[in-house]
């Protein structure tokens, strides 16, 4: 595949599935910049090996590897930093009716360390199977077993009883 | 209780939130692959050459310089093969008891001298007893 052609691909791809991407990085990350900023350096990873990628209906997969492994990376160099310098100021909640809802589930999921996260991310929002999730991470099923069920429990603990009802309340938040 | 639907239906119900504007486009990516690329090829090209002069200096170093061909002497005069001269050990040691005259059973006799018939050295003098 020539250069040209790999372009055009490329450029298809990234209409398709940037926004989709980005969403599964903010799942990730918890926020929209971190989410950005994980999704270009995903989508610069995917075009610098484009051409030598053989299965080409395999891009998607590959594409949300590459956003798994690179969120996974960074928390792992960000464990290391005791704040982050940004340039803009942090994001504003938002003036919605489940706004305090969001951010009680979202702490909640930012409670559950990263790894973990991805795998309840790939798992119930990509709905991988075991045997794919573990492909993206790389390690194997029983590790992604063990995964999730600690991701869970971290939410079960976090979140309590009080779950059904959050879930319900961000339900009529999102209709509303 | 946390249970797999209902996180799905959490995961899909912030989905349906708000959603901002991607902060960069195709171009961006583009444009940095672009940069990454040949930043490669710079350094694919620095590094080849740096190893091609790294090669040519070894080259260098260890081929013999100035030096020539090592002049070759003349050989010497044949001075032929030379045999030791050492003695062979004998096979059996001669016993102490054995009186003189007795030859070893295992030597064997020595060759008659040249121009003596076979016959005349295995005679032997008889000296009959004579009878008084």
């Amino acid at each position: 595949m020539t250069d040209l052609n790999w372009n055009v691909e490329f450029t298809d791809h990234f209409t398709r599935s940037a926004r989709s991407m980005r969403f599964t990085a903010y799942l990730l990350c918890g926020n929209w910049s971190e989410a950005e900023d994980v999704v270009q350096s995903a989508f610069l990873k995917l075009y610098l090996a484009g051409p030598r990628v053989a299965r080409r209906e395999g891009l998607d997969a590959y594409l949300r590897q590459i956003v798994v492994r690179t969120f996974i990376t960074e928390r792992r160099r960000v464990r290391w930093r005791r704040e982050r310098l940004v340039g803009e100021p942090p994001e504003l909640p938002e003036p919605d009716s489940s706004n305090e809802v969001r951010i009680v589930l979202w702490q909640a999921l930012g409670s559950v360390p990263a790894r973990q996260r991805a795998v309840l991310v790939l798992r119930y929002w990509h709905d991988l199977s075991l045997e794919d999730t573990a492909v993206a991470l790389g390690c194997s099923v029983g590790t992604v077993k063990s995964q999730g069920n600690r991701g869970l429990a971290t939410l079960r603990r976090r979140l309590g009883p009080a779950f059904d009802e959050l879930r319900m309340e961000v339900r009529r938040g999102a209709r509303g | 209780m946390v249970r797999e639907d209902d996180l799905r239906d959490v995961f899909g119900a912030l989905h349906a939130g708000s959603d901002p504007d991607l902060g960069f486009d195709v171009t961006d990516v583009v444009r940095a692959g672009e940069r990454v690329r040949r930043r490669r090829r710079t350094a694919a090209a620095v590094g080849s050459g740096l190893a091609t002069v790294a090669a040519v200096v070894v080259v260098i170093v260890l081929l013999p310089g100035e030096r020539g061909p090592v002049p070759v002497e003349p050989a010497g005069p044949d001075v032929g093969w030379t045999t030791t001269t050492e003695p062979v050990p004998s096979t059996t040691a001669p016993s102490a008891e054995a009186p003189p005259s007795a030859a070893p059973r295992d030597v064997t006799p020595a060759e008659p001298h040249e121009g003596t018939p076979p016959s005349a050295a295995r005679e032997v003098p008889r000296a009959d007893p004579v009878e008084s």
